[in-house]
This record gives structure tokens, C-alpha cells and sequence, in this order.
């Protein structure tokens, strides 16, 4: 029972972790995976799901606050609200702004968690031929397409350094083809390459360094329309159209959680909304999106977003299998959201301004403060697998193409995401040419 | 004064060394989560309950776990291995059968069994598709036997025990051999024909004799070898060793798992000659 009560304690303070972590540019849901390692790395199963579940939930609350309230969009899922930022502020008080887009992410999430329920209690009942080998492999070739067409590098780009990542992703000895890929019988490489320091050099440190760039943008917003706290305006359509968006959006691999907003904004729009429901759609299918992209996680055991990918690592390295997934996972996945949402709800209409501020103000020792955590997490990943030496080199060669990359404008998701499902595309490839040779 | 409190110092610092507990490192080429790994576990905590500092390794592969014990290190230390790494030639984990020297004890002995799901005949006739436990635990040689007794199957190699199950219910495979399928017909789920060991296990008859090859057969052992101990060592060691395997959570963690695995319960040399005998020395 200590022990739970332990791992009960870690899953609650994901909740202060995710508000603050989402007031912050940079640090999404995956960084501060890696970010709290040592502490979330022997979590039981289902604590692991719902700490995750919790930093999600609270990351989405706040980012759209500091969208609002200092102009910054803290990823790409925000920026509907930092477009419509100066017409809401001209028409509506901040208060109102927040409490408003605050309530479209507890509609979002709440009518996400449902379909989530349903979805993977109907599924795993009544449909367990999703889980075949033609719906994975071709699942995965989904995820394989969506690198190619990830936004922010051109389709060339993403197909070399998918392909790239796949090599990587294959190297090793493979349990089902029983061969040694590229390895060059140098036994350190049998266990394959490890992805873990791949993903702080190339992912988290980079998105670190826009925290002290963007920090220096913040327009913190005054109260110029004293309004009363409740205008009048209706928004029920606007969130349901938004919760139904993100649900739908959020389950398509890569591009779903990130255009979930965007998708939902013009739908408003076609719509004719005004600008609040414009946004209040938006930031409902942007929660909603980010709950639901656990449904693949829960019914097949597969990543679709960069956060899941890291989620589902440390899951595998502590032997978590599909058949894990239990009621009882749902039930407490489904308390601790809900505490989440009731806690994000709260933070973001009355703690808005201070934390922000806090943030504005902290100087630049944050961002350096998580760099040093980064690299002390790397020595303890590398302490945790026994497996220090390819630890340090992987993680040293991808800061140097990190840098690369950087110069480059390159964006490196599609390299990380084709090395994490390289070894799993083979291995169910294989299995596919098997059943229909 | 000064005295007084050096000397009870020594006292305190010789009644330390006298109580502290004796280092041990566990050494595991298997992955956290599994039954071996669970197993390890419950092993760990009761040696520690019983005076020992135990520093657990579970390594997930073969080249880790080589990498570790032949560091050196002064540290005794017990790793624990299984036959299927020995019998494939040439494979990164074949280190050769362990001499009388170093080997430390057998944890456990398991079968697997060879099923089928309603409405499709045992493996020797039915023309389907068979889902199996990934290399090294079940042999290619063995597999190579049966397609040759029965060239209608179509073997199908899956990463674990859960996907071939997976596979089961969703009617991709038909046929199974795993060490987990005798829980799966207490689920209802297959009916097990046969077992692969060499003997009866289950009420099951041998799949080897079935095919008419007396000899053939597989079945898995986890065993253990000692490094860094003398003789005295090891005797002390696998006495309270033996003890933690035959503990109340590792053998309801095997009761639970519903198959017909066994703990070690022999001496040290019949263990000796029962793991002689399954790897055919």
C-alpha cells in the first residue's frame, strides 16, 4: 500500500507539473516525460497512463491561458487563439476570455474521456479483430505517411530522414527475423540503438531553447472591456463541435492532435461563428484531440503522437502488454482525468495572471535548469538499462545533427518517430508476408 | 570522554560489519516484465528479508547480460540464463553448457503445449496457421520437425505469449505452441493436445513420441551460474536461494500462471543432472 500511495502522490503533482509545463513554450507533454524520468520511470502501469493522462490534460488547459493572455502560442495547437486574441480582448475582459476557454477544455476533454471509454471497451470487447495484423501493419504504414507529409519540413526532407530513422530503428539483433542488422558483431549494438537520448537531443533540447526566445514576446494583456463576467453569449454548439472535431482529428497519426485545432477553427469559421466560438471550437477539439490519441495507445499498443511515443517506451521497458489494460485502468484513468480537468479548470481562471507573470519573470535560469536535467537523466536512463556506452555515444551524435538540424530549419519528428516503429513495421511486414504467402 | 565515545564508535562500526548484510548481484538477460523477471523479483525481496543486499540486473537481452558478468568485478554475483540461448549455434548468447564448476541451481522446468482452437484438428493434421513464441525460447529445429511431419501449417512467429493470444481470439491463427496455452484452455480458449517435453507433462502426451521420434523434444529451463563465489560460498548462497524460489509469492506467482511449470525442488546435484540430460550432454 506504500507503495501506492506513493505512485498515487507522483500521478497527482502531474497536475501542477502539466499547468505549469503548458504555460511554458517548449515544454510540451513529451518533455516533461523525460524531464520527471527517475521519479515516473518504475510508476506501476496504470499510474504511468494516468500521470501521463494528467500532464496532457493540464498542458492543454494553459496553453491556451498564456495564448490569451501573453500572445505566445505554446505550440501549434494554440494558434487559432493568438489569431483571435486581439478581437477577443477588445470585446470581451480577459476574465471572461479565460473562464470561457477554460470551460470549452473541460467539455472537450470530458466528451473525449467518453468516447475513449466507449471506444476502448466496445473495441476490446466486440471488435478484437482490429487488433490483426493487417490493421496494425496497417496502422503503422498510416504513421509511416504521416512523416512523409509532417508540416514542417518539405515531403523530400521528411522522406530522407524517414527513411533514415527506419535504418536506425532496425539496427540491432531482430527476435522475429532472427539476424543481426547492421550491428558489425559489436555486441553493443545487439539491444538496438536506444531512442531515449535520440529524443532529448533532437527533440527536447531544441524546444527548450524557444522558452528564453519566446519568453521575451510575452505582451501581457490588460483588462481593456470591463464586461460583466458573463456576457450572455451561447457556446454549446461551438463546443460540441469542437469536442466531435478533436475526437475524429485527434486519432489520425502525427497530424491529428496538432491540426485538431486548426481543422475545428475552420469549421467555426465556415460556420460563420463569432470570434469567441471561433475559439471556444478550437480549444475544445484541441483537449478533446489530446485525450483521444490514447485510444490507439489502449487498444493496440501503439504511439501516435511524439508524447505517446515516449509514454509507451517507458511502458515496454517495464514489460506493460496490451492484455494490462483493464478496467481498472480505465476506472482510475478516468478519476485522475477527472481531478485534472476539475484542477486545470481552477488554475486557469484564477491562477492565471500570477503563474504567467511568474513565468515572464523567472529570468533565464529555467530553461538552463531543465538542459541540466535533461543530461542528468540521460547518465540515469543510461544507469537504469546498463547500457551506458551507447547511451552517451547516441546521445552526443544527435546533439550533432540536432545542430545540424537546427541550422537547417529541419524538424526532426518524422526521423524519431520512423526509427521508434522501424524494428515493429519489419516484424509486422514479415508477419503479414507469412499469412498470405 | 573522547575515549568513551571512540570506543563506542568501534563497538558501533565492528557490530556494522558484523550485521552487514552479504552483497549479491542478480544478473538477468531477460525483460522486466516477463514470468522469469516477475519471478527475480519475489526472489529478490525475500533474500533481502534474509540478510542479503541484492543488486537486481534484469537486463532484457543475452549481449547485456554477457557485457555485465564478464566485467570484473569481485562482486558474487548470479546469472541466471536459459537453455533455449544454448541450443542455437552460433547465436550471440551461446556460451556453452555450464560446467559443474559454475553452475549454481535450476529455478524452473516448463513445458510448452501444442493447441488448436474449436473446430480445428491437433498440429499434426490440420492445415492452419500456427502462432508461436519468438526465438530464442522455442527453437527453429524443433519448428522445422513439425513442418516436416505436417507441411499444411504455416508457423507464424509473434514478439510475445499476449500477441499470439491476440492472434487467437481474433482468428488469425488457429494453432498455437506456447508455454502460456494451458492457461488459455482453462479460459477456454484452445484445447491442448500435446505437451513438448520429452515426457508427460499435464496429462498431455509428448508431441515429439506423436511424431514418432522418441528423442525429440523441447521444453524450457531457467537456470542459473555462480561467479565470483568459492564452494563454501555457493553452498551457504544456494541453500537460502533455494529457499527464496520455494517462497509463498513465487510459488503462487506460478500456481497463478495455471501451466504446469515446475520450481526446482532437487538438490543441487540432481538439478546438476536433470539440466545434463534436457541440454543432451
Amino acid at each position: 500500500m506504500i507503495v501506492e500511495y506513493h505512485s498515487l502522490f507522483i500521478v497527482l503533482c502531474a497536475i501542477p507539473i502539466g499547468i505549469l509545463a503548458g504555460m511554458m513554450p517548449g515544454v510540451p507533454t513529451s518533455v516533461v516525460l523525460l524531464l520527471t524520468f527517475p521519479v515516473i520511470y518504475n510508476l506501476p502501469f496504470d499510474f504511468l497512463i494516468a500521470f501521463y493522462a494528467a500532464v496532457a490534460i493540464c498542458t492543454q488547459f494553459s496553453n491556451s491561458v498564456v495564448a490569451i493572455y501573453a500572445g505566445i502560442p505554446g505550440d501549434l495547437t494554440a494558434l487559432p487563439v493568438v489569431r483571435e486574441r486581439d478581437n477577443l480582448l477588445r470585446l470581451f475582459s480577459l476574465k471572461e476570455n479565460l473562464y470561457r476557454t477554460a470551460v470549452a477544455s473541460v467539455f472537450g476533454t470530458l466528451v473525449a474521456f467518453l468516447i475513449l471509454l466507449f471506444f476502448v471497451r466496445y473495441l476490446s470487447q466486440y471488435s478484437i479483430f482490429l487488433l490483426r495484423t493487417e490493421v496494425l501493419f496497417s496502422a503503422m504504414l498510416i504513421i509511416f505517411v504521416g512523416c512523409i507529409f509532417w508540416p514542417n519540413n518539405s515531403p523530400l526532407t521528411n522522406f530522407i530522414i524517414a527513411i533514415i530513422g527506419g535504418i536506425i530503428g532496425i539496427v540491432g539483433f531482430n527476435n522475429i527475423l532472427l539476424i543481426d542488422f547492421l550491428t558489425f558483431n559489436n555486441s553493443y549494438l545487439y539491444g538496438g540503438i536506444p531512442i531515449f537520448p535520440a529524443f532529448i537531443a533532437l527533440y527536447a533540447m531544441p524546444n527548450l531553447l524557444k522558452l528564453n526566445k519566446q519568453k521575451k514576446s510575452y505582451t501581457l494583456a490588460t483588462d481593456s472591456v470591463e464586461l460583466s463576467f458573463i456576457s450572455g453569449q451561447k457556446n454549446g454548439k461551438a463546443v460540441l463541435l469542437g469536442s466531435l472535431t478533436g475526437s475524429i482529428a485527434g486519432l489520425v497519426p502525427l497530424l491529428g492532435t496538432y491540426s485538431s485545432s486548426s481543422v475545428a477553427y475552420w469549421f467555426a469559421k465556415k460556420l460563420k461563428f463569432n470570434s469567441i466560438n471561433r475559439v471556444i471550437c478550437s480549444e475544445s477539439s484541441n483537449s478533446a484531440a489530446f485525450i483521444i490519441v490514447l485510444a490507439p495507445l489502449l487498444v493496440f499498443g501503439i504511439a501516435i503522437v511524439p508524447s505517446e511515443l515516449i509514454l509507451l517506451n517507458l511502458l515496454s521497458v517495464n514489460g506493460w502488454v496490451i492484455e494490462d489494460v483493464t478496467p481498472k485502468t480505465l476506472y482510475f484513468l478516468a478519476g485522475v482525468s477527472f481531478v485534472s480537468v476539475v484542477f486545470g479548470y481552477y488554475s486557469c481562471t484564477k491562477l492565471a495572471r500570477p503563474l504567467v507573470n511568474f513565468i515572464a519573470n523567472s529570468g533565464s535560469w529555467m530553461p538552463w535548469i531543465f538542459f541540466l536535467t535533461l543530461l542528468v537523466n540521460v547518465y540515469i536512463m543510461a544507469g537504469y538499462t546498463n547500457e551506458e556506452g551507447i547511451y552517451f555515444i547516441t546521445f552526443i551524435l544527435c546533439s550533432l545533427v540536432s545542430l545540424f538540424f537546427n541550422k537547417n530549419n529541419i524538424d526532426p519528428v518524422p526521423l524519431i518517430f520512423s526509427w521508434a516503429i522501424g524494428e515493429q513495421l519489419i516484424a509486422t511486414s514479415v508477419r503479414m508476408l507469412n499469412l498470405y504467402s | 570522554m573522547i575515549k568513551k565515545i571512540l570506543s563506542l564508535t568501534a563497538l558501533a562500526m565492528v557490530v556494522g560489519v558484523a550485521q552487514a548484510d552479504q552483497d549479491l548481484r542478480l544478473v538477468l538477460p531477460m525483460s522486466p516484465g516477463g514470468g522469469t523477471g516477475t519471478m527475480s523479483k519475489f526472489v529478490e525481496q525475500h533474500l533481502e528479508e534474509n540478510g542479503y543486499n541484492v543488486d537486481l540486473q534484469i537486463v532484457g537481452n543475452v549481449a547485456n547480460a554477457k557485457r555485465i558478468y564478464q566485467d570484473p568485478s569481485d562482486v558474487p554475483t548470479i546469472v541466471a540464463w536459459e537453455n533455449g540461448y544454448l541450443l542455437e549455434e552460433g547465436h550471440i548468447g551461446n556460451i556453452g553448457a555450464p560446467s559443474s564448476e559454475d553452475f549454481f541451481n535450476v529455478w524452473f522446468w516448463a513445458p510448452y503445449y501444442a493447441c488448436s482452437v474449436d473446430g480445428y484438428d491437433d498440429i499434426l493434421t490440420a492445415d492452419a496457421n500456427l502462432g508461436l513464441n519468438p526465438h530464442p525460447s522455442f527453437p527453429q529445429w524443433f519448428v522445422d520437425a513439425i513442418v516436416e511431419e505436417n507441411p499444411g501449417i504455416n508457423p507464424i512467429t509473434y514478439p510475445s505469449s499476449a500477441e499470439i493470444k491476440t492472434a487467437l481470439v481474433s482468428g488469425e491463427i488457429d494453432l498455437t505452441i506456447s508455454d502460456r496455452a494451458l492457461a488459455w484452455q482453462n479460459e477456454g480458449l484452445v484445447n491442448c493436445q500435446y505437451n513438448t517435453s520429452t515426457e508427460n507433462a499435464s496429462g498431455l502426451p509428448p508431441l515429439g513420441k506423436a511424431m514418432g521420434q522418441d528423442g525429440l523434444g523441447f521444453s524450457l529451463v531457467v537456470y542459473s551460474f555462480a561467479l565470483n563465489m568459492d564452494s563454501e560460498t555457493i553452498a551457504s548462497v544456494r541453500e537460502d536461494f533455494q529457499s527464496a524460489l520455494r517462497s509463498e509469492q513465487v510459488v503462487k506467482f506460478f500456481n497463478g500462471r495455471g501451466a504446469d511449470q515446475t520450481v526446482m525442488q532437487k538438490t543441487g546435484s540432481e538439478q546438476l543432472d536433470f539440466l545434463n540430460s534436457t541440454l543432451g550432454n
